[in-house]
């Protein structure tokens, strides 16, 4: 039984495969397009996933769509009949982009395109798609279930209970209620692109303060059913024109950020030195504010779910389940069992509508919980080789593992920033150690280096430490793995680093003294696994600084050629892909 | 003959306007112009009239009686509604926004390129089998570009007035600046007496010492070092130019990134994308499918490192410095200004920035920016960097029009520094890095 789960047309199209229960491949569209949040339908994501099962599309028994189109469309409808007087154009402007896109009838699209008897195409719903993608994959029997993001068809968060091969939801919130656009809202006024800059909130608010949390609780509502509402005086979500925000907002907040202007923000009690910093040390502190509120928001629709369902393994998906910071304390304060699926967002329901397919539709067994999350697409030695030579380029082959671990550590060693490619991609936003940049994390400079020479990026956003499992406790404080799943195996919670540690591993704490560590298992990731385990063996520090292998605004790199050019634009100083070592010395 | 001007519109940049109104009284004559503007805009208008007439425009009622229509385009496209058969009608766009890469004057009727707009339409074979219309294709003697709207052009479609082969026979106190590049170089925003080399003639002329000079402008729409060799040998090399001003950059860079990776990784061969056309008319391949990165849309595909392609552009152009000065010539080493070296923009300079600020746009800054250093740190070239001169400039003025074009203010700072680098050289006075940097 192939069934492949496809999510195009809204961001972030992505395409998943199940063959006979198991996760066969699941790729982003961007990966494979270089653009970042690609929206459009997932060819090449969908035709690498057939690739890799040796599959044609007729082989596929079952095709199924992440969202109800037509509810969709309806939620568009009526939330322009009720609030669009004043943007009467809305209507006229979403009609085209859906006309343009071929919207309107996505199944009988994927039909056409790829040539798919039509009685084998389905959908599933959008918020149906994000549970079946996290319970399915948890290692949970039964769980608490709860999707948020900005919004489905009519939904933005749903509480579920999932047991088997079933899911029942609980209760729900509609647009314009949505925890994913309260935080988008002022991921727009903080000066960030939306969908897109809120990891960047996430790291702004560890320079602030949170003295404007009362004020935000006063716009968010946590109702006594577990949900929320929102004062919509401040938002504009369901005709939006150019801005999520009202001028309700500028008028408490003061102006909003110039878009990506310059931060700079004092820190450690010290008063800002100039009025750049002044500002941006307002605007720290709105960041600080949301983060907490969105946090307290969330526990409290988690702890309800756990309480109505009675159950201490929880499960979460939804772009707001990208929220590492939230993550991170739904674990430690509500002492759940949490399980995140790697790709929350959009992408990750290609995943959730195949398993709801399998799971439900036709009440096959469940996969195996996952834990490796390398699902995307692998290189051959041979083919990054002859990518090279295409290229007139001079690389080291170093065919023994143990060497080629040796020579990358020595590179780490001596201050090197390396450009790491290995195996099968990962699924999801998160670099894990397959398509990653390499850094010391003992170098207090290396996040500045890193920052500014290689991804020419914000120099306040801090980097992941990835450390060897058994000994990430000695260095970093988090949650208790519950199993391989768990959160921080997938980069997908923060935890403190250890105050006698920072001094060891400065350029990953950030400047709140937290880390979003990633956990490494030898049994899922064993070459990065031995790589890391080698550089402690040489520095005392079971350590690497690990940031996604990608330059600021681009996708992360899939192919040889895209490590190849990524490489050529930044400074890094070495890339290892396979066994072929290229130096920048001796590149070109 | 009589000449209406229709203003816009829709919003303008009044300076743009002014230039607009000069140039076209300069190529139509000003005593004859008159302009027109909807009712409502004559008060916005009154000033740049000045004291021409100004008369309120009804679409299709106005332009009767004239014998020319210029219709001014500001920033928003504008239909053009048809005209007798007597009447010539252009689109002026006061930017190169509307429609990228062209000049000011767009003819729109008679719809095909005639002997009163190109005299030279019929002269060879390659222009009579033309499609008479703007553009530009590659021919094996390099690009020829229909652009006669710009002011006069050759037989090949360069801007050169005068009959230049004359000049093999000259007095030896008489030298002949030859100017090599793409469409920077062609000045392909600037009218004829506006573009840098018509300007560094005037300075020539007019701080005249030993030397008299010509300067003749070889510089032609998209063309990469290598097809600046070979103007200068099929063409140039026949009056063996003194000095050679070889002003790129940008073309080769911009070309680099996206053509046929072996050619340019393994063979320093930089070519214009649609060049790949021939193949495939020749082979008659044109229905097989070829893989994306050997479609000709450009601007999207990204083939090579900027490493390789920085090599190969400078083994080339190092092989046409060779060539120059095998043939007793001097070689100056231009590398043009891009919209980003401008360190104090204007606003419409950082509305033209902003515009291109994609993945391939900030490569391709990063590898102008990347050129200058290391160009600056190679010895002997005879550089002389415009991403330095431009980064110098203030914000007095729009000194580039889009991301690689300048506009006429900043095609006179070009032919200022080549003036001095000229005078200069004729003095004795050249050092390098050169103090105009």
């Amino acid at each position: 039984m192939n069934i492949l789960g496809l999510s195009f047309d809204y961001h972030d199209s992505a395409a998943a495969l199940l063959c006979d229960g198991t996760i066969v491949a699941a790729g982003q569209e961007e990966r494979f397009s270089r653009r970042k949040h690609d929206a459009t339908f997932p060819d090449r994501a969908l035709a690498f996933c057939l690739e890799r099962a040796g599959l044609r599309a007729r082989d596929l028994d079952a095709v199924v769509f992440y969202e109800n189109t037509l509810e969709k469309l309806d939620r568009v409808v009526e939330s322009f009949c009720e609030t669009g007087d004043g943007y009467p154009e809305y209507l006229d402007y979403v009609a085209e982009s859906w006309v343009a896109g071929r919207k309107f009838d996505p199944l009988n699209h994927i039909a056409d395109r790829h040539g798919i008897p039509r009685d084998r195409i389905h959908a599933v719903s959008h918020h149906v798609s994000h549970a079946s993608s996290a319970f399915f994959c948890s290692p949970f029997a039964e769980a608490a279930v709860i999707t948020m993001d900005g919004v489905g068809e009519y939904e933005t968060t749903t509480v579920s209970v999932g047991r088997g091969n079933h899911i029942e939801k609980l209760c729900a919130t509609r647009l314009p209620d949505s925890l994913g656009l309260f935080y988008s809202a002022f991921t727009a006024f903080l000066g960030f692109e939306v969908n897109e800059g809120e990891y960047k909130v996430m790291g702004m608010a560890g320079f602030g303060k949170p003295i404007h949390a009362d004020a935000l609780r006063a716009i968010i509502d946590l109702t006594p059913d577990g949900l929320f509402r929102l004062d919509q005086s401040w938002f504009s979500f369901r005709c939006p024109r150019d801005l999520p925000y009202t001028p309700r907002m500028v008028e408490r907040f003061g102006p909003p950020r110039q878009h990506e202007s310059e931060f700079r923000c004092a820190t450690g009690g010290r008063p800002p030195a100039d009025a750049v910093e002044e500002s941006c040390g307002r605007y720290a502190d709105i960041a600080a504010s949301l983060q907490l509120v969105t946090e307290e928001a969330i526990l409290h629709i988690v702890a309800s779910a756990m309480k109505r369902t009675g159950l201490d393994t929880v499960c979460i998906a939804g772009g707001v389940g990208l929220n590492s910071l939230a993550n991170a304390r739904v674990q430690r304060e509500l002492g759940c069992r949490l399980f995140v699926q790697p790709a929350a967002g959009d992408a990750g329901s290609a995943l959730g509508a195949a398993l709801h397919h399998h799971c439900v539709t036709l009440g096959l067994p469940r996969p195996p919980p996952l834990v490796v999350p390398y699902l995307g697409a692998e290189h051959s030695d041979d083919a990054i080789k002859a990518e090279c030579d295409r290229h007139n380029l001079r690389t080291r082959h170093i065919p023994d593992r143990e060497a080629l671990i040796r020579a990358t550590v020595d590179l780490l060693e001596a201050g090197a920033v390396v450009g790491w490619m290995q195996g099968r991609g990962e699924w999801g936003p998160r670099a894990l150690g397959n398509r990653s940049i390499l850094a010391n994390p003992t170098r207090a400079d290396m996040q500045t280096i890193v920052n500014v020479k290689i991804k020419f990026r914000e120099p306040f956003r801090p980097f992941a430490p990835s450390v060897v499992a058994e000994r990430a406790a000695e260095f970093f404080e988090f949650a208790e793995p519950h199993s391989p799943s768990s959160p921080e195996h997938f980069m997908l919670a923060v935890g403190r680093v250890r105050p006698g540690q920072r001094a060891r591993v400065p350029a990953v704490a950030h400047v709140d003294g937290t880390a979003r560590v990633h956990l490494v298992r030898r049994d899922t990731a064993p070459l990065f696994y031995d790589l890391i385990t080698a550089f402690g063996e040489r520095t005392g520090v079971p350590v690497l600084l690990n940031t996604s292998f990608n330059l600021k605004g681009e996708a992360m790199v899939d192919r040889p050629w895209d490590a190849l050019e990524t490489f050529a634009w930044s400074e890094m100083d070495a890339l290892v892909m396979g066994h072929h070592l290229l130096i920048r010395e001796e590149f070109a | 003959m009589k000449v209406l001007a229709v203003l816009p519109p829709d919003d303008a940049i009044v300076n743009d306007l002014v230039r607009g109104i000069r140039v076209i009284e300069k190529r139509f004559g000003a005593e004859t112009l008159t302009l027109a503007a909807e009712e409502d805009d004559h008060a916005r208008y009154a000033d740049i009239a000045g004291g021409r007439r100004l008369e309120k425009y009804v679409s299709g009622w106005t332009e009767r009686g004239f014998n020319v229509i210029v219709y001014m385009l500001g920033l928003t496209p504008r239909m053009f509604k048809g005209a007798s058969s007597a009447q010539r009608v252009y689109l002026f766009q006061t930017t190169s926004v509307i429609h990228p890469g062209r000049g000011p004057f767009i003819l729109k009727h008679p719809e095909k390129y005639d002997e009163i707009e190109h005299p030279h339409i019929e002269t060879h074979i390659f222009n009579r089998l033309s499609s008479r219309s703007w553009g530009f294709v590659n021919f094996p003697y390099g690009n020829l570009y229909m652009d006669p709207e710009l002011g006069p052009v050759d037989s090949m479609g360069f801007r050169i007035a005068i009959d230049w082969r004359a000049l093999a026979d000259r007095d030896p106190d008489h030298k002949v600046v030859a100017i090599f590049g793409g469409s920077a170089a062609f000045s392909c925003l600037c009218m004829f007496d506006e573009m840098f080399a018509t300007r560094l003639q005037e300075r020539l002329d007019a701080d005249r010492r030993r030397f008299r000079y010509t300067v003749l402008n070889f510089g032609m729409h998209d063309h990469v070092v290598i097809q600046e060799m070979m103007a200068y040998l099929l063409h140039a090399s026949s009056v063996t130019p003194d000095i050679v001003l070889s002003h790129g950059g940008h073309n080769d860079c911009w070309y680099g990134l996206q053509d046929d990776t072996y050619l340019v990784s393994h063979c320093n061969l930089i070519y214009p994308r649609h060049a790949e056309e021939w193949s495939k008319f020749i082979h008659d391949t044109k229905n097989i499918a070829t893989p994306p990165q050997f479609s000709c849309a450009v601007g999207e595909t990204r083939n090579n490192i900027p490493q390789k392609v920085f090599k190969a552009y400078v083994t080339r152009k190092r092989q046409f410095k060779h060539m120059v000065e095998s043939n007793g010539g001097t070689f100056l080493w231009g590398h043009q200004p891009v919209i980003w070296n401008r360190s104090h923009m204007t606003e419409w300079e950082k509305y033209i920035a902003q515009r291109n600020s994609g993945p391939f746009m900030r490569r391709l800054r990063t590898m102008m920016s990347r050129a200058s250093d290391d160009l600056a740190a190679m010895q002997g070239l005879r550089l002389i960097d415009f991403t330095r001169v431009f980064a110098a400039l203030g914000d007095d003025d729009d000194y580039m029009w889009d991301h690689v074009h300048a506009s006429p203010a900043g095609d006179e700072v070009i032919a200022r520094v080549y003036g001095d680098a000229i005078l200069a050289l004729e003095d004795g006075r050249w050092t390098e890095p050169t103090p105009w940097m």
